[in-house]
């Protein structure tokens, strides 16, 4: 355990930005993020988060939820409530403007050691701009961002530049529905890149969902969501058409109706942002898997490692059994990082 | 009525456009420039150009200092709410952060400004340099801001053992309390201390709006090569042109035609066939004579303006077509509306093709009665009108050149590329020109349609002068 730990350690140096991202709540994530910043040993690490948990999930659940652990000089992006409340002075460094429940999100730094709750702004192109103020702050340092329960899309790689996902028992009660949660999810992210030019061709225009023959001819679908008029886009789609471009999410009821008509366009490639907007279950893609349409990416989403945490609300297993059943389905770093960080 | 036209029309002629190329960098530039009244002062007005002009000499001069003070114009936040409360509210750190920063950017501004040699008495700054320091008891130089220890004689040696201690050690909670208690006491002398400053500040904030807005005015008369105009009692333009409609004709391909224009009389009268552009000479006018009572310099090459009460501005494209009225019934409501609030002020009357939507023959006989009407009024006002009316030789009457020097019979591209736009004055009667005749024959109407209405022509011209 502890080598992988020390190579996860050396392979954080080549990142600025790092999210870490929950497959559920109560998956470890916070656990992660401490042990993380114990790891880089308190040092040149700034800290934000997304969105904001709340705390009724984990009163009902009745399971403790670590606030984070920082030491003196750590600089922060955290709603004014949070800082005020927090035991830690801070120097204030620079006001957002951006709004949360908890109040304005606010950069500062820590003068002491303590426990402070983090609040991050609540949408993704704020996240970008309070990333970017972090960083005018420590140039060199690595920007930790926690991510929220169901706000997976801010690890979107225009933000983040290398993400960690965290796993563990809270999942279920079984250990083999963990682990195969687990690697469906790293196969959903590992699904192919389209290629530049088609990139080139979807990004000039996000706004919309689009269709791509094969000689690059493009039809805009100008419906706001493709969600409900699955009938309308197959009328759309002949055999010609090579990409289908959904400028939102992809859920089970779209793949499973072009499924279904798939003989109208034998080469159909299904197109999105990337892999936090694919919300489909295995058998989905079990299915997916046995005809040539294809799901593909405009940017790939980083996962650097995947972080386990055995202990559930009732279940808990054995840390290194979680790990190395993970191991068997997936070549990215497994680890657990309450055993491996001392 | 509006006394400067309503929003719909300020959009119409082109203001709403020019003040979107007021490039504001503050909230507080923002907030003055929403609150921004026409003048009413001459005096006020003649100040506020000469700054205008003087500024434009200094931001030529000094461009490295007014890009430096842009920076820190666009670093404010608006903390206008906070400063206002100063005297009631507490404040936490994150708010005298605020203020911190506030006083941070305007000593640079101060600064900034102090660079120019011969800096104008209006660019001076209240100097803050004490209130900094107060609130900079680390001498950081930068507008971060913490509980420094140096606020109180314990601060420090508290925070000290704090340290030594662990949550089990008995006055772990103890001294925690204590840091806790002075620190609110320390905030509470802090906001007195600012408080002392309210007055300053808020006059401070109002000035650093104004000369966001004064700045802006005057990078846009640099960017458009305007020029300090004139405070007189006529309408003189020339080179006149609408920034905004020369956009969207230039956009189309086409020449715009810039104005001059020389008003000496009340009434004054532009004819000219349809499509002649009168319209757009209009909205010319009154987009330069509304940026004048606003202290923007005109969109002209000179201009002499008079200070105005009202500008009223009535044209049948402006009005509301899904109202129940017919577009005539909807002019003569606005007409007398505003008729009634003009009497006993001086302004600025501008009538497009009034009763263009009724028939000729009733539109001439109202048209002619309004100007004998107006011609009572003490008001400025210019008509344009496509009626072929017996204008009086004791009004000014202008003319839309149109097609009167195009003699080819034939055009390249489009009828719009041959118009001519310019006005001139006529000062004899002079009929309205047969544009549309030539028109016709430009685009080879039908030949037996032509000779039918060439022979209409010709028998109402000779029943006319029976």
């Amino acid at each position: 355990m502890f080598a992988i730990i020390t190579k996860l350690n050396e392979e954080l140096n080549n990142y600025r930005s790092l999210a870490v991202i929950g497959l559920s709540k109560n998956a470890g994530k916070t656990t992660t993020l401490n042990a993380i910043l114990k790891l880089r040993d308190y040092t040149n690490c700034m800290l934000t988060s997304i969105g904001y948990d709340g705390e009724e999930a984990d009163l009902i659940f009745n399971t403790k939820k670590p606030t984070i652990y920082i030491k003196e000089n750590t600089i922060i992006a955290t709603a004014k409530k949070c800082l005020l409340n927090s035991e830690i002075s801070f120097e204030i460094l620079e006001t957002t403007g951006f709004n949360t429940p908890l109040g304005e999100v606010i950069i500062a730094r820590s003068l002491n050691e303590g426990l402070i709750e983090l609040a991050g702004p609540s949408y993704n192109e704020q996240l970008k701009k309070v990333i970017n103020i972090l960083q005018s702050f420590n140039p060199e340092g690595l920007c930790i961002i926690d991510g929220a329960l169901n706000r997976k899309g801010f690890a979107d790689p225009s933000v983040c530049d290398a993400t960690i996902l965290c796993s563990g028992m809270s999942l279920s009660k079984d250990i083999d529905e963990v682990v195969a949660k687990t690697i469906f999810t790293l196969d959903i992210f590992k699904l192919d890149i389209v290629n530049e030019g088609i990139r080139d061709i979807i990004i000039d225009d996000t706004t919309h969902s689009i269709i791509i023959d094969k000689n690059h001819n493009i039809r805009v679908i100008t419906m706001e969501t493709l969600i409900n008029h699955e009938n309308e886009i197959i009328k759309m789609l002949d055999k010609r058409v090579e990409y289908l471009y959904i400028n939102g999410p992809l859920v089970d009821k779209m793949v499973l109706a072009l499924i279904g008509h798939r003989l109208k366009y034998p080469n159909l490639k299904i197109v999105v942002d990337n892999a936090t907007k694919v919300f489909i279950n295995q058998k989905t893609l079990e299915m997916l898997k046995k005809t040539n349409i294809k799901i593909m990416y405009l940017n790939n989403i980083n996962i650097i490692g995947v972080s386990t945490n055995p202990v559930g609300i009732n279940y808990d297993v054995d840390s290194d059994e979680l790990v190395d059943k993970i191991k068997l389905g997936t070549k990215k770093m497994v680890f657990d990082m309450v055993k491996g960080v001392k | 009525m509006e006394a400067f036209l309503d929003k719909k029309q300020r959009l119409e002629v082109g203001f709403t456009y020019v003040l979107s190329k007021l490039a504001l960098r503050s909230g507080y530039g923002m907030t003055y420039l929403n609150t921004l009244q026409p003048y009413q002062d001459q005096a006020e007005l003649e100040t506020e150009f000469k700054r205008i002009a003087l500024l434009k000499e200094l931001i030529n001069d000094n461009v490295r200092v007014f890009n430096e003070c842009d920076v820190y114009f666009s670093r404010l936040k608006d903390v206008t709410h906070l400063i206002n409360s100063l005297d009631y509210v507490e404040l936490d750190e994150v708010e005298i952060f605020e203020i911190k920063k506030l006083v941070y950017n305007l000593n640079n501004i101060r600064m900034c400004f102090n660079k120019i040699v011969t800096c104008p008495s209006f660019l001076n700054i209240t100097d803050y340099t004490d209130l900094f320091n107060y609130l900079d008891l680390d001498q950081s130089k930068q507008p971060f801001f913490s509980l420094y220890d140096g606020y109180h004689p314990l601060l420090k040696e508290l925070r000290h053992t704090l340290k030594t201690l662990t949550s089990e050690d008995v006055d772990y909670l103890k001294t925690k309390q204590s840091i806790k208690d002075i620190e609110i006491m320390v905030k509470k002398e802090i906001a007195q201390e600012i408080g002392k400053y309210q007055e300053q500040l808020q006059a401070s904030i109002e000035q650093l709006g104004y000369l966001d807005l004064l700045i802006s005015k005057a990078k846009l008369a640099l960017n458009y090569h305007l020029v300090k105009p004139d405070i007189s009692n006529s309408i003189v333009l020339e080179n006149a042109y609408n920034p905004f409609i020369k956009e969207i004709i230039n956009d189309k391909g086409l020449h715009y035609i810039p104005l001059n224009m020389d008003i000496d009389h009340n009434i004054n009268i532009i004819t000219g066939s349809n499509m002649a552009g009168k319209s757009v000479s209009l909205k010319n006018i009154i987009l330069n004579v509304l940026c004048f009572q606003y202290g923007i310099f005109p969109f002209a090459s000179k201009a002499s303006l008079p200070l105005l009460d009202y500008i009223a501005y009535i044209s049948d494209e402006l009005q509301d077509v899904s109202n129940s009225l017919s577009s005539f019934g909807k002019e003569i409501v606005v007409l007398n509306d505003t008729l009634n609030y003009i009497k006993n002020k001086q302004g600025l009357l501008v009538l497009d093709e009034f009763a263009r939507g009724t028939n000729p023959i009733e539109a001439k006989m109202i048209v002619s009665g309004l100007i004998e009407y107006l011609d009572k009024l003490n008001a400025i006002a210019i008509l344009a009108t496509h009626l072929d009316l017996n204008i009086s030789l004791e009004y000014a009457h202008y003319q839309v050149v149109g097609l009167d020097n195009y003699h080819e019979n034939t055009f390249k591209d489009s009828i719009e590329k041959i118009m001519d736009y310019s006005l001139i004055k006529v000062d004899k009667h002079k009929k309205v020109p047969n544009d549309a005749f030539k028109v016709m024959n430009l685009l080879k109407l039908n030949d037996d349609l032509k000779e039918i209405i060439e022979n209409i022509y010709e028998r109402e011209m000779r029943d006319g002068s029976n």
